[in-house]
This record gives C-alpha cells, sequence and structure tokens, in this order.
C-alpha cells in the first residue's frame, strides 16, 4: 500500500506541475473607479491559463497600464482587464451621480440596481 | 512481485510523456492567448513637441504597446536615426506615438494641421455646452437608489457566470450568452455573479467589451431601460456628446474651409 501511495503522490506532482499558468496583472487594492493605476497598486498572480483570456492584461504588458484611470471599480485581487480602463473621455455630470468612494460598495451597486429591476419586473 | 518496478516504471514514463505533451499544449494556448498583445517598442515623444521642432535624441523615447495597436505608419527604435535632425511638420505631444507622417509637408499636412487647430477648440467648448438630453432620466433613476447597497459575498462554492461568446459594450446580456464554471480559490472575489444569481443578470446591459471565457462581474452591468450607475450613465449620456461633438467638428471643419476659399481682397 505504502508502493501505491507513493505512485499517487509522484502522480499528482507530476500533473499539477504541468498545469500551465500565465502572469496576468491584478489588483493589489481596491481601485474605485477614476482611480490611476500606478506600479504600487497592482500585483501579479499566476492563474491556470484556462482562465487567462485575451481581454486580462498580462504581467508583461504592466508597465502600459500605468498612469492609466480605470472606468469601473475593481476589487483587490481581481484581475484586470483591458476594458476597464479609460478608453474616451470622462463625463463630469454622470461622476456626479456617485454615491460610493469605496470600490467594493460601487461594484455593490450595480447588484442592487439590477436586483431592484427584477424587483419591479411583471 | 519481480514485475512491479517494471510497472512502477512504465507508469511513471507515460505520465512523463504526457505531463510533457501537457505542457507543449499549454505553450500552444499560451501563444494563442497572447496573439495580438505581444508588446512592442514604438518612438514616442519624450516631450510636447511643436510643428518646426528639429527631432533629437534627447525629445524622443520608446515605449512598449500591444501589437494591435502598432501601426506601419509608426516609427520603430531600430528606424529613429532617421527621424533625428527632421524638422516635424505637425505637433505631439508626450508620449504621442511618433509617425512617418509627422514630418511630410505636403500642403494637404499644414492644411490638415491647421484646420484641427482650429477645429479642436471649438469643439471642446461646445462638449462642455452641451447638456445631455438623457442625463435627466439617467439622474431620476440614480436617485432612487439611496443608502449604503447591501454587502456582496465572495461565492463559496466558486460556481460563477462566464460569458460563452464575444460581447460588446451595450449588449443586452442573453441567456444562451451565459455559461457557469468553476474557478478556483485563487479567482474567487466578491465582483464575481454567482451561479444562483444568473437569472439576475440575464436582460442587463453590458458596459464592457468580453471575450469567450471571461467571468462575469457585477460592474460590467446595468440596467438595460434604466441606467443608473456612473458607469451606465457614461455609456449612454456619452453617446449624446459624441453625437454633438461629431457636429461641432463638422460644423468648424466646413467654416474653416470657407474661410480658405473666401478671396483674400474681399471686404
Amino acid at each position: 500500500m505504502s508502493r501505491l501511495g507513493l505512485l499517487l503522490l509522484v502522480v499528482s506532482t507530476v500533473s499539477s506541475a504541468a498545469e500551465p499558468v500565465t502572469a496576468v496583472v491584478v489588483a493589489a487594492v481596491d481601485l474605485p473607479a477614476g482611480s490611476v493605476i500606478t506600479l504600487e497598486k497592482v500585483s501579479q498572480r499566476l492563474l491556470p491559463t484556462e482562465f487567462v483570456t485575451r481581454s486580462m492584461v498580462r504581467s508583461d504588458a504592466a508597465s502600459s497600464i500605468v498612469e492609466q484611470r480605470t472606468r469601473l471599480p475593481i476589487v483587490a485581487g481581481e484581475p484586470l482587464l483591458w476594458t476597464y480602463l479609460e478608453a474616451s473621455f470622462r463625463v463630469p455630470a454622470c461622476a456626479t451621480l456617485e454615491k460610493d468612494d469605496r470600490a467594493e460598495a460601487q461594484v455593490a451597486r450595480h447588484r442592487q440596481v439590477l436586483r431592484t429591476r427584477r424587483a419591479k419586473a411583471p | 512481485m519481480k514485475s512491479l518496478p517494471f510497472a512502477l516504471a512504465g507508469v511513471l514514463l507515460g505520465v512523463s510523456v504526457s505531463g510533457a505533451l501537457g505542457i507543449s499544449a499549454g505553450l500552444e494556448k499560451m501563444r494563442a492567448a497572447r496573439q495580438g498583445w505581444q508588446l512592442v517598442p514604438v518612438v514616442v515623444a519624450a516631450v510636447d513637441l511643436k510643428a518646426g521642432d528639429v527631432v533629437s535624441m534627447e525629445v524622443i523615447s520608446q515605449r512598449a504597446i500591444p501589437e494591435q495597436f502598432v501601426g506601419p505608419s509608426m516609427v520603430r527604435p531600430d528606424e529613429a536615426s532617421f527621424i533625428v535632425d527632421r524638422r516635424l511638420t505637425t505637433p505631439l505631444l508626450a508620449g504621442d506615438a511618433v509617425l512617418w507622417a509627422s514630418f511630410l509637408d505636403p500642403p494637404w499636412a499644414s492644411a490638415f494641421s491647421a484646420c484641427v487647430t482650429h477645429v479642436k477648440p471649438l469643439v471642446d467648448a461646445r462638449a462642455t455646452e452641451v447638456e445631455p438630453p438623457r442625463l435627466d432620466a439617467v439622474k431620476a433613476n440614480a436617485r432612487s437608489f439611496d443608502g449604503p447597497p447591501p454587502a456582496l459575498d465572495v461565492p463559496p462554492d466558486g460556481r460563477v457566470v462566464t460569458v460563452r461568446r464575444t460581447l460588446h459594450e451595450g449588449d443586452v446580456l442573453q441567456d444562451s450568452d451565459l455559461a457557469v464554471v468553476t474557478v478556483p480559490p485563487l479567482l474567487r472575489v466578491v465582483s464575481l455573479v454567482p451561479a444562483s444569481e444568473r437569472p439576475l443578470v440575464v436582460g442587463a446591459r453590458l458596459l464592457v467589451e468580453l471575450e469567450p471565457g471571461d467571468l462575469l462581474r457585477w460592474q460590467m452591468l446595468d440596467d438595460a431601460e434604466a441606467p443608473s450607475t456612473v458607469a451606465g450613465c457614461e455609456a449612454t449620456v456619452g453617446l449624446d456628446l459624441a453625437a454633438a461633438r461629431t457636429e461641432a467638428a463638422r460644423a468648424a471643419a466646413k467654416q474653416w474651409v470657407d474661410r480658405q476659399h473666401q478671396p483674400k481682397d474681399t471686404p
């Protein structure tokens, strides 16, 4: 039985070592919408490649997102997507609608809007 | 029993070969996923430069940008020596990619530059004057959400909503666009949409572009009929402003062209 245990250990070690991973940029801290990205606010994380899409910012592209502004809130640990970055002009009139200054509360507001929509639905 | 070591060696050999094949397939997938996002260096202005400035190595720099945004009109670092000591015919702001067209001076190039110089302040002024028609409705929607929103939870079982196909900003989600995957603990954060909430997001408007396999997150969504979030407002009202800007740009450019064609001796 001990040989079988050793065999299983070897198999599991080899298969886990073979799992491909990709380094992506993640938020190191909560980033409310409109935050300016600096290298201190982001980190990198190795994710299983099967969960890494072209939308995510790879670690080797980190320098190209520095000093860019986020258009959506991002919570700590969340991979950064290219579409989170401000691509066009901000609309100052819309920014006045912001009620929450924490990224998590801003994200929760989006869920609250959808829950209310469903509650009102016939 | 004597055959056991051979069997063990055989199993190990098999596992090693399949592991190597797995790594090879993984590298191939990684290469495919990176297509278009490999960084390519291009020459950029290190400082603001005016039309007429002479380019030197001190006023240019290089920056790496994803290859899909690099065009043949951009100057590459190994071509930098060709542009040194040449005179710019169009202004560049610090960080702008240097284009080969930045040194052209046929009549249309200077005319185009002059037109842009004339149009831009007029368009900027117009954008600040515009009262977007849909803004009041969005403000009214947003006002109905007072008080802090209910707190979010990390999906405990890791089963979350993902998208099946490429979706564009402004799309309204259909159930057939969605799927459920189980993500490892490393990826579990409060912004993910749990599988149990899938019915809630059907019919919502998407605020970003997504690729197949992207995980859906709450902040990417807003009410399709009554946008109520800041990002939803920007997507809605931004359309009004973009239309106003286009209209202002067309009017200003026409005004400039008309002025160019006026006889000089007209009183």
